[in-house]
Order: structure tokens, then C-alpha cells, then sequence
């Protein structure tokens, strides 16, 4: 022991020289007290780093605090940016006896989700926008599968009502029907220009797809279920479209033709496409038990009815006479959306650049306030998608079976195993493909299929009549006002026709 | 009701009583104001019509 003290005295100890620059603390005896420049200047000398394990937590906490406040920071600007875009149209004014322009914003939960998420998410980047332009909106909400395409269409066949369809069972006045009537007589009129549809998220996405066709193209009246007999499945298109107007004859040859395309439509290597010849059987247990659900509360009709008409029989379903020449332009907007504890390094890089998503999120916004809408593309090339093995063999066994291919449809959808695999449509819808990577975040228990289940609209691929698809249209950015969201952005331009103070 | 709108009108618009008379800024205000006021009004009464003959009729004013 006395052999080890003469070594430690005149060494002074490693820590205390951890910082060289400011000096080190007064351990070290022999060493002067701090550092002489600073004590010269008459700065307290008593500086030091902190240590090194204090080191490593300042500088991962700093940087993770420093990313997150940039991104908080640009994304305000960004959202700020984008309302300063729009806010002139809050200003403009509106006769009295006008209502103003009402958006429908559908929202549904995510798989695996409640509809919070969806809520916060428009509240989060869209409502800033809406609100800036002083927008009227109605929203759609499901909380379960399939729960925003029954509101869809029975939202448009009740517009069919109103336009003069007759049906067997029409639907009872509602409040709101009374209060346009009230409208009507009082001489207040509706908003005459695009209304306008923003739809939150892929899944949303295609549930509104197949509302919106289901509520054109299906028949006015619920399919009649038969007693719980499977192989009367095919009665069960054939009683519904009794009441449209056109001609009965489609409705028994309905049932022979969605037989025979699924049949080809089996060819589509999706595995899901092939409950889809079942399914015709499987509606009428659902039927019975939202029949049940509906005596047992009689108030309360089921959130989610079984579609008056499958896919497959859109072809061959006649065009209601109150057809639109144009339907409402509509938004689809982006919804990120990622569960899971494996997929944290990807929510954690999410959450730091929300900047990103608030961007596109305000650009496709904006485009539904201007109201500038383009047609939908009809010749997307679309990526093979994960799901499609053998997209090659099910394009060529669909083409050789379609009835209208032009020899332009077999190279622009050979890669594309959706689109020429239920419809014999010759396009490739660009609806389609839109906010198709979000599928793959989805959670695993909505592809988990149940014994005795309805129809899957997440599950299954997009099928789009023509007829419904060329008269969709997309809100898209001009040009210029995207110029002018740069110059905004720049701080070279404010509120149009706001007062520029000096 | 009239002495709503007054009320209103004068407290927003009229701030200044170094004068007695009403500047041109104060008239611009207070005229924008009986409009803004009456067209207001007459809005809210037609959503008001409207739901209580939807309420009349026996149904409730739902979701």
C-alpha cells in the first residue's frame, strides 16, 4: 500500500481532466485551480464538461428533440402555407338565400383500428384547410368494414328516389328530406356547383368505389332473401332489379353472366376473388341475421347491409335513368396508418417527418376547395402488386375470354392482374391503383377471413365498371395556384385580395 | 330584435366620442353592420324553419 500511493499522488485522476479545455476541477493537487485564462478574464473557472454518460443522453435526447421540433416547426409552416392558399375563398360572399357548397368527407377505422385514428388524422390535416376556407362539410364515419359503403349507397339510392325512381319499398321521409322539402317551398336554393367527395385512406377508398357503384347500379330494393337454401342463389339477383325501369331480360341473364365471369374471374391468382362465387350463398346468411338484428331493434336498421348487387353483375346492370352525366369529383387523401411493436423504427421516422404528409396531404385539400378536378386515367401502368403471382397466365386466359379486348389491352395489363380479371374492361383504371401501398401496412387480423362471413371489400381487388369509372373525376392542383403555393411558401405572397400593410 | 342590433352595431362600431358626429368609417361600419346583422338573422330563421317543420312533421332531427 505505501508503494501504490507515491504513483496515485503526483497523478492526478483521469476524470478530472475531462475537461481539458476549461480546465479541470480541483482534485489534482499540484495542478493550478481552473483555468488561467478564464481567471485572468475574471470568468468563474470552476467549468466543466458534463460526464460522459451525461454526454451520450444530451446528445440522443437533443437530436431526437431537434428533429422533432424542426418538423413541428415546418409542418406549421406548411399547413400555414396551405391556408393562406385557400383563405380567400372564405371571404367571398354568399346570397342569403343560398346554402353553401357541402363537402362529404368519408371516414373508416383502418383495419385493426378504431375510428379515432381516422378522426385525429382528418382533424390533423385537413380540417386546418377546410376551416381556413370557411368549407362546409358532412362526414360519413364506419367504425366496421363495409359500414361506409352501405351509407354510400343508401345515400344514392335515395337521391335515385328523389330524382323520380320508384321503388317497391321506398324509404320513409327522413329529416332530412323534410327539411329539403322546407327548403324547397321556401324558394332556398342548393349549392349548383361541384360538391365534392374526400375520402380518407385505401381501405375508405374502396368501400367508396363499391358504394358508389353499388348505389348506381344496383337495384332500388334489398335483394329478397330466400329461406336459407344455397343452391337458391340464383333467384336472388334475379328478384331484385323487378323494379328498374329497363329491361327485365338482364335480370335473369344477370345470374348466368356473373356465373360465367367468375368463373374467370377465378383466374385471377388473388386468392381472394375466389369466395367470390360463394358469396352469392353466403349473402343470404347474412341477410337472416341483419333481419334479425333489424326486428330485435326496430329503430335501428343495420350498420352494414348485404350489397343489393355483387361485382359481378355490374356489367350487366342497367344504368338507373337519373344517371349523372358527371359524378361528383372526388379526393382521396392519404392515410398512413401502421401498427405493430416491430414496426416501431417506421412509425418513429413517421412521427419525426409529418411535414411530408401534411404537404401532400394540404395539396390534395386545396384541390377540393378550388373544385379544379381532371378525368381519371384510364391506361395507368400499374405495378405488380405482391399479392399477383402469375399475372401473365390470368391476362391471357382473361383477354382470350373478354368480349371487347383491343389488342391494346393485353400489353398495358399484362402486369396488372386486377384489372382485366373481374370486369373485361379493356382500361386500367388509375382509381385502381390509388393509395394501393397503404395495403400493405395494414394489420394482419383484417386479412383473417371468418366462417359465414359477407362480402370483403378491403380484402378483395378494385373492380370498376366503366360506365361509373369515365364519369369519376379527381380534384387535382392547377399549375399555377401550385406556384403560388411556392411563392407563398417563399414569403413572396400573402391572402389574395387581403390589404398588404407596410 | 332592433335593440339587439343597435346594441351590437354602436358597441363594435363606434369607439370615438371626441366628436359628435359619426365619421365616414363609423357610417361605413355601422351600415355594414345592420346588413351583416339582418342577412345573419335571416339565415339562421330559414335553418330554424326548416328544422322545426322537419320537428312538426314528428321526426326528431336525427344524425
Amino acid at each position: 500500500m505505501a508503494e501504490s500511493q507515491p504513483p496515485n499522488a503526483p497523478a492526478p485522476p483521469p476524470a478530472g481532466d475531462a475537461g481539458q479545455a476549461a480546465g479541470s476541477a480541483a482534485k489534482a493537487a499540484p495542478k493550478a485551480e481552473g483555468n488561467p485564462a478564464l481567471r485572468a478574464m475574471g470568468l468563474p473557472s470552476r467549468f466543466k464538461l458534463p460526464s460522459r454518460n451525461w454526454m451520450i443522453f444530451l446528445t440522443l435526447s437533443s437530436t431526437f428533440a431537434g428533429f422533432l421540433i424542426y418538423d413541428r416547426y415546418e409542418k406549421k409552416k406548411i399547413q400555414k402555407k396551405w391556408c393562406t392558399l385557400v383563405s380567400h375563398i372564405a371571404d367571398e360572399s354568399l346570397p342569403t338565400s343560398t346554402m353553401p357548397r357541402k363537402l362529404t368527407v368519408f371516414l373508416s377505422a383502418p383495419p385493426g383500428d378504431g375510428l379515432r385514428p381516422a378522426r385525429d388524422h382528418f382533424n390533423e390535416y385537413v380540417k386546418p384547410i377546410l376551416v381556413a376556407a370557411a368549407m362546409d362539410w358532412d362526414v360519413i364515419e364506419g367504425r366496421r368494414e363495409g359500414e361506409v359503403r352501405t351509407k354510400l349507397a343508401e345515400k344514392v339510392r335515395r337521391l335515385r328516389q328523389i330524382r323520380g325512381e320508384v321503388a317497391e319499398n321506398p324509404t320513409e321521409p327522413d329529416s332530412e328530406l323534410l327539411v329539403q322539402a322546407t327548403r324547397q317551398t321556401t324558394g332556398i336554393q342548393e349549392w349548383d356547383g361541384v360538391k365534392g367527395d374526400l375520402v380518407l385512406g385505401r381501405h375508405t377508398w374502396k368501400e367508396y368505389l363499391r358504394g358508389l357503384q353499388e348505389g348506381w347500379l344496383g337495384p332500388l330494393d334489398a335483394p329478397v332473401v330466400p329461406t336459407a337454401e344455397t343452391a337458391s342463389s340464383s333467384p336472388t339477383p334475379a328478384d331484385s332489379p323487378a323494379t328498374d325501369d329497363a329491361s327485365p331480360t338482364a335480370a335473369p341473364t344477370s345470374t348466368s353472366e356473373s356465373e360465367s365471369t367468375t368463373p374467370t374471374a377465378n383466374d385471377d391468382a388473388n386468392k381472394s376473388e375466389a369466395p367470390l362465387e360463394p358469396q352469392q350463398e353466403q349473402p343470404q346468411q347474412q341477410d337472416q341475421q341483419p333481419e334479425d338484428a333489424a326486428s330485435k331493434s326496430k329503430t335501428k336498421p343495420p350498420a352494414v347491409l348485404t350489397p343489393y348487387i355483387s361485382p359481378s353483375s355490374y356489367a350487366s346492370a342497367p344504368l338507373p335513368p337519373s344517371f349523372p352525366a358527371e359524378l361528383d369529383p372526388s379526393g382521396p387523401i392519404p392515410f398512413p396508418h401502421i401498427l405493430g411493436i416491430l414496426n416501431t423504427p417506421t412509425r418513429v421516422y413517421r412521427f419525426l417527418t409529418r411535414r411530408h404528409l401534411a404537404d401532400q396531404i394540404g395539396r390534395e385539400t386545396a384541390a377540393v376547395v378550388f373544385a379544379a378536378s381532371r378525368a381519371y386515367k384510364e391506361d395507368v401502368p400499374t405495378s405488380p402488386s405482391s399479392e399477383s403471382s402469375g399475372p401473365s397466365s390470368s391476362s391471357s386466359e382473361t383477354s382470350a375470354s373478354s368480349d371487347n379486348s383491343p389488342s391494346a389491352s393485353s400489353p398495358a395489363t399484362s402486369t396488372d392482374a386486377y384489372a382485366t380479371a373481374t370486369t373485361s374492361s379493356p382500361y386500367t383504371w388509375e382509381q385502381k391503383s390509388l393509395l394501393a401501398h397503404e395495403e400493405k401496412e395494414w394489420h394482419k387480423s383484417a386479412h383473417k377471413r371468418a366462417e359465414n362471413e359477407g362480402e370483403r371489400p378491403w380484402l378483395e381487388s378494385i373492380v370498376l365498371d366503366d360506365r361509373i369509372a369515365t364519369r369519376m373525376r379527381r380534384f387535382e392542383l392547377e399549375q399555377d395556384q401550385e406556384q403560388r403555393a411556392n411563392r407563398i411558401a417563399e414569403g413572396k405572397e400573402g391572402v389574395l385580395g387581403a390589404e398588404v400593410s407596410d | 330584435m332592433y335593440s339587439k342590433l343597435v346594441q351590437r352595431c354602436f358597441d363594435d362600431c363606434v369607439n370615438d366620442f371626441t366628436t359628435k358626429s359619426l365619421h365616414s368609417k363609423e357610417e361605413g361600419c355601422v351600415m355594414r353592420c345592420v346588413d351583416k346583422y339582418l342577412k345573419g338573422s335571416e339565415r339562421l330563421g330559414q335553418r330554424f324553419q326548416e328544422q322545426n317543420a322537419a320537428m312538426m312533421q314528428g321526426q326528431m332531427p336525427g344524425r
